[in-house]
């Protein structure tokens, strides 16, 4: 039986999220990565091939401003991918998407920018030592299947319903 | 106050209007009700300051006249079944399942792999030394290097490997919310003991031949980390040899023909029709599991200088660690097996 967290409203009804598990987790990173390396392949080849190359003739020109915006464009694809993705995609990266994941706060709102910003750079320590070993100890260990970065930002990771199936097992048990 | 009552004041309180929204809370403390309290709770919260201020002062007011929220758990209806809808969400509830119980099953764990952990220390411990001894180029599998730790893995899984599978079984079989399971989990599960040492012969021969025909192959010194992911594969995907072995322990009823004939039953084409890919894909996330936490663990003791950082074999390292850290992994082998022979025996346990 899936892990659930309850959330009580104002008006003193229960909503119930399931939680996401640790495999489904793993897999929404494996693609998130994947969209990574993707994105900052075609990022680097573009301004190596065609906007550095555009330049190169112009007075402005320069080898260290060039590798200087290579790195500050890799370091905002890095850092700040999965920050972009959860705020202005409720909370769902491409990974998270497509295995039908989201982030939000521990009360169930939506998640917003410092908290994403908290839990994404935690991810470092997460992995500590090698191959997120401690993220793993601390989804085990925790109530709600929070990663240390969701500890420290308030947050937790859900499963988004998909009532298409639901219903289908619903119909499916009473026939 | 009456259900209308209280309606038009959540109203009011959502209306946008500030003013409105002011009138409503203090509605709230002229007529208090249990379920004021838990409006009150959350417009602490507000972004309004006037609204936040004046919402903190009559809940307190509300909490010292003695007032309680109610209290939901009578009307709380318990979940029987739950769906699960595709692999992902099975290995989702291995981890789940360790959760629940998580303390008892490490302690349990620790308890009954403990002269394993001890014997990993040992070696780390002696590491140097056990290099200085030892040729630097004599890392055939059959050489003296080897061979003691083959013959200490090999007792190891015969004999006490049964009885730790029984007994973390049966604190898993404790985080699953089924009564029945868990009476089944808090009984005896030694009656399993025989038939599951035969089949781990069988799992044995397996796990052993294969590698070391490969080791004496392509010794360690010349393998790339793709040759050991597949030797980890190979040993860890033999433990599904065990498999057929379950439903003894979970439909609590003796062995019914032979153990060989059961592990050729089970693994029909139907059984492997359902489990598809769902067991490569945890064969995947275990192996990753091993790499995390033996990789983690040799990181840390470099970090403190309790190995040495530049072994003539990170492999060998590495194969002693699996052993150390495997006390925390095996669990979640239980936990799959025993879940993929609930949804096998799905007419029999519910």
């Amino acid at each position: 039986m899936p892990l659930d967290v309850k959330i009580r409203t104002p008006e003193n009804m229960i909503i119930r999220y399931n939680l996401a598990g640790i495999a489904t987790r793993g897999m929404a990173f494996f693609y998130d990565s994947l969209f990574q390396i993707l994105i900052l392949l075609a990022v680097n080849f573009m301004l190596y091939n065609f906007i550095f190359s555009m330049l190169k003739e112009s007075f402005f020109y320069s080898r260290s401003a060039v590798d200087g915006i290579s790195i500050a464009v890799n370091f905002i694809v890095i850092w700040f991918y999965h920050v972009f993705f959860e705020v202005f995609r409720d909370g769902q990266t491409p990974g998270k998407a497509k295995m039908n994941i989201r982030v939000v706060m521990s009360d169930g709102h939506r998640i917003e920018f410092f908290p994403s910003v908290t839990r994404n750079i935690l991810r470092v320590i997460d992995f500590f030592p090698f191959l997120f070993a401690t993220g793993i100890i601390s989804l085990l260990v925790t109530k709600n299947h929070q990663r240390l970065g969701d500890l420290v930002a308030g947050t937790i990771v859900i499963r988004d319903m998909d009532y298409n199936n639901i219903l289908d097992s619903i119909r499916g048990s009473y026939s | 106050m009456n259900d209308g009552m209280f309606n038009s004041c959540l109203n009011g309180i959502e209306s946008g209007d500030l003013e409105t929204c002011l009138n409503s809370i203090r509605m709230l403390d002229k007529y208090p009700d249990p379920r004021s309290l838990e409006v009150l709770k959350a417009l602490i919260h507000d972004s309004n300051p006037r609204v936040k201020v004046l919402a903190n002062s009559i809940y307190n007011n509300l909490k010292n006249k003695g007032l309680k929220s109610i209290g939901l758990k009578k009307s709380e209806t318990q979940r029987e079944v739950v769906y699960l809808f595709s692999n992902w969400d099975v290995l989702d509830e291995v981890g789940f399942i360790y959760q629940r119980n998580f303390s008892s099953i490490i302690i349990k764990s620790f308890k009954y792999n403990f002269f394993k952990i001890v014997f990993g220390i040992v070696v780390l411990m002696n590491f140097k030394s056990i290099y200085e001894n030892i040729s630097y180029y004599d890392t055939s599998i059959l050489s003296k290097r080897y061979i003691g730790l083959l013959c200490f893995i090999a007792f190891h899984e015969l004999f006490m490997r049964p009885i730790i599978w029984l007994k973390i079984a049966g604190e898993i079989l404790q985080g699953f919310k089924d009564r029945k399971l868990i009476t089944i989990g808090r009984g005896k599960l030694s009656k399993v003991y025989i038939e599951l040492n035969k089949v781990n012969l069988i799992r044995l021969i397996f796990q052993f031949a294969i590698p070391v025909c490969f080791l004496m192959i392509f010794p360690f010194g010349n393998w790339s980390f793709i040759g050991f992911l597949i030797l980890t594969v190979i040993l860890l995907g033999a433990n599904l040899l065990v498999l057929p072995l379950f439903p003894l322990i979970l439909t609590d009823r003796g062995s019914t023909g032979s153990t060989f004939s059961r592990c050729i039953k089970m693994f029909d084409s139907k059984m492997l029709k359902e489990l598809n890919f769902l067991f490569p894909t945890f064969l995947f996330i275990i192996c990753m599991f091993y790499f995390a936490f033996a990789g983690g663990l040799i990181v840390v003791l470099q970090f403190l200088s309790a190995i040495p950082k530049y072994s003539p074999n990170h492999l060998d390292q590495f194969v002693i660690m699996m052993i150390i850290v495997d006390f925390i992994i095996d669990p979640f082998w239980i936990g799959f097996q025993l879940l993929v022979t609930r949804y096998m025996l799905k007419s029999e346990v519910r």
